[in-house]
């Protein structure tokens, strides 16, 4: 098992919803991310499966519900947590990341150390870019997610 | 007779799930309902007034399963509102684009859901202790859907690659070599995982209904992607500028998403559907597959859907093999794709996984979309589904509440609705 993957989760285009995307790509242009792997993997949560496979550490962003404040983030693995999404297996769209975890799990390819970024939403609703609440402490997150990661902040280029 | 109340009801915090809903008393059916909500079709809003170079990027994001699917249609919409060709290359890289994401539905559908009820577990994670190998199998086939998808879409989801007028990025010759390699390997895979299900098959409810089914048909080919609008009822061919009068939306009063109807009450779209119109088209070792779980063409019970399904996972693989071979003897050429605004309205329709799916844009003469419909075929499915139900429900009431329950999952599942498909979030208590 070696390297690092980043996995931003959920839909940009209904705003708090896509808070771990969005982290992403910020990530991707504040950050030297050198040697790790960026995942922009939306909704297709199955896809978590194949992008963990055999890495070393998973970082795992998605919106949250928590029961906190709205704008918190925390961090937690799945052990910290137990999921209460209602899915009862009817559609392929459903997405449990437990569940997938789980599974990667039983196949023996799971990264040592998977660390979950939960976000809790202002706002989920139609629209692009995140709420008020959220884009305040948009800086906040970054901080703590570079801080898990070891990544040091992009120096501007000198003339 | 027992009292049967079936109730398989959840509500998520963001969007609405499909809900079973049940009543019998004495073997008296009181109730027999498949409730929806609508499909987000807020896509349809967001999109107005944007660039029509954003369209296909925007509407990606409808789904995670389906996102290659939706950017296609989307593309192809844009370049007949804007009257754009695309080049025989790009073609046929977009089709081996689509067949990734075919190849990755499928086996998820057919690995996932419908593999643990044939084998009578709850999901996917029991089955890798008892079977582990079938499992892997479908791991490998769902691995390599996805790591095609990235390779032609630039990522593995919601993909970077398509313009309107072509790619933005293009494939090397080494690449399609690699990707030639993986398919030829995964052969063998699909033999064993049709293998599987077919000594499995069995466990698949034998509830056969007349319905009608339609798809895409394209004269010389088993089509995902170029046709117009075919019907089991009829041998009239419509074309996909006219797709509004196949599908025929109207609203009904237990659900929120509008259901379709063509010749009958309630018609099927999906896998069984195209393998209805299209399977004298399948190439050879699709249709070994077909013979092997003597899969005919006018089957109508919604349970085969998925050996529908294994079948055309064999199909993609051998169809893509061809076209790489096309490719690579022609060689990769540079192309950039051009493209000016102009006002016009166009249509897009491609085969999604889970069937056939429209959409229509009109632009501006700035390229700004004033008006967008989109029809997907999980909302064209829903009346069948309830149509099934129907019929189902009286032939299998004296087999208990949780046999009832579990055959109408099942059910459900074989069609593979896509709901809950626009978001992806977390719903966590910490322990």
């Amino acid at each position: 098992m070696n390297g690092t993957v980043v996995i931003g989760l959920g839909n940009p285009l209904l705003r708090d919803e896509g808070v771990g995307v969005y982290l992403l790509q910020q990530l991707a242009e504040r950050y030297d991310c050198d040697g790790i792997k960026l995942s922009d993997l939306g909704t297709s949560g199955m896809s978590v499966l194949h992008v963990i496979a055999h890495k070393k550490k998973a970082v795992i962003m998605d919106c949250a519900f928590m029961g906190e404040k709205a704008g918190t983030i925390k961090r937690f693995t799945r052990e910290d947590v137990r999921s209460v999404k209602p899915v009862h297996g009817i559609s392929l769209h459903e997405g449990d990341l437990f569940s997938t975890l789980a599974l990667s799990e039983s196949l023996g390819e799971c990264p040592e150390q998977v660390v979950l970024f939960g976000i809790e939403p202002a706002h989920i609703e139609a629209g692009e870019g995140l709420s008020p609440e959220l884009t305040r402490q948009t800086a906040h997150y970054l901080a703590v997610l570079a801080a898990e990661l070891g990544l040091a902040e992009k120096q501007p280029p000198t003339a | 007779m027992a009292k049967i109340d079936i109730n398989v009801h959840h509500i998520t915090r963001v969007e609405g799930h499909g809900n079973i809903r049940v009543r019998a008393t004495d073997g008296t059916i009181e109730e027999v309902q498949w409730q929806v909500p609508e499909a987000p079709r807020f896509f349809e809003a967001m999109v107005r007034g944007r660039s029509y170079e954003d369209i296909q990027t925007i509407v990606s994001r409808i789904c995670g399963i389906c996102s290659v699917t939706h950017s296609l249609a989307a593309t192809k919409a844009v370049e007949d509102a804007l009257g754009l060709e695309v080049s025989e290359q790009t073609d046929a890289l977009r089709i081996l684009m689509h067949y990734g994401e075919q190849l990755e539905s499928h086996s998820l559908h057919v690995g996932y859901l419908v593999a643990p009820d044939l084998l009578g577990q709850k999901s996917v994670v029991p089955v890798v202790a008892s079977h582990p190998d079938v499992v892997k199998t479908v791991i490998k086939i769902h691995r390599l859907g996805n790591e095609w998808m990235e390779l032609l879409g630039g990522r593995m989801t919601h993909p970077i690659t398509l313009k309107p007028g072509g790619m933005s990025k293009l494939p090397t010759e080494k690449q399609l070599l690699g990707l030639k390699e993986r398919l030829t390997d995964i052969v063998a895979d699909l033999n064993t995982l049709a293998g599987f299900v077919a000594s499995v098959a069995d466990k698949l409810p034998a509830f056969d209904r007349e319905t009608e089914y339609i798809s895409l048909k394209s004269g010389d080919n088993y089509t995902f992607y170029h046709g117009n609008i075919a019907s089991t009822d009829t041998p009239k061919v419509v074309d996909i500028h006219e797709f509004e009068s196949v599908v025929n939306e109207y609203v009904t009063p237990h659900s929120t998403a509008k259901w379709t109807k063509w010749h009958r009450d309630s018609y099927a779209v999906g896998a069984l559907a195209r393998f209805n119109i299209n399977s004298e088209l399948l190439l050879p070792l699709a249709k070994k597959t077909a013979e092997m779980f003597g899969l005919v063409k006018g089957s109508c019970n919604p349970y085969l859907n998925s050996v529908a399904q294994v079948v055309e996972c064999v199909q993609i693989v051998e169809h893509s093999l061809q076209l790489l071979d096309e490719l690579l003897t022609k060689g990769i050429r540079p192309e950039t794709p051009k493209s000016a605004p102009r006002a016009g309205e166009g249509v897009g329709c491609v085969e999604a996984p889970r069937g056939i799916l429209f959409h229509r844009y009109a632009f501006d003469n700035k390229g700004l979309c004033t008006r967008a419909n989109i029809c997907i075929p999980t909302n064209q499915n829903h009346a069948n589904i309830q149509k099934d139900f129907e019929a189902l429900v009286p032939q299998i009431l004296d087999q208990g509440q949780d046999k009832v329950r579990l055959l109408l999952e099942m059910l459900v599942r074989s069609y593979d609705p896509c709901i809950s498909c626009s978001t992806h979030y977390l719903d966590v208590e910490f322990v």
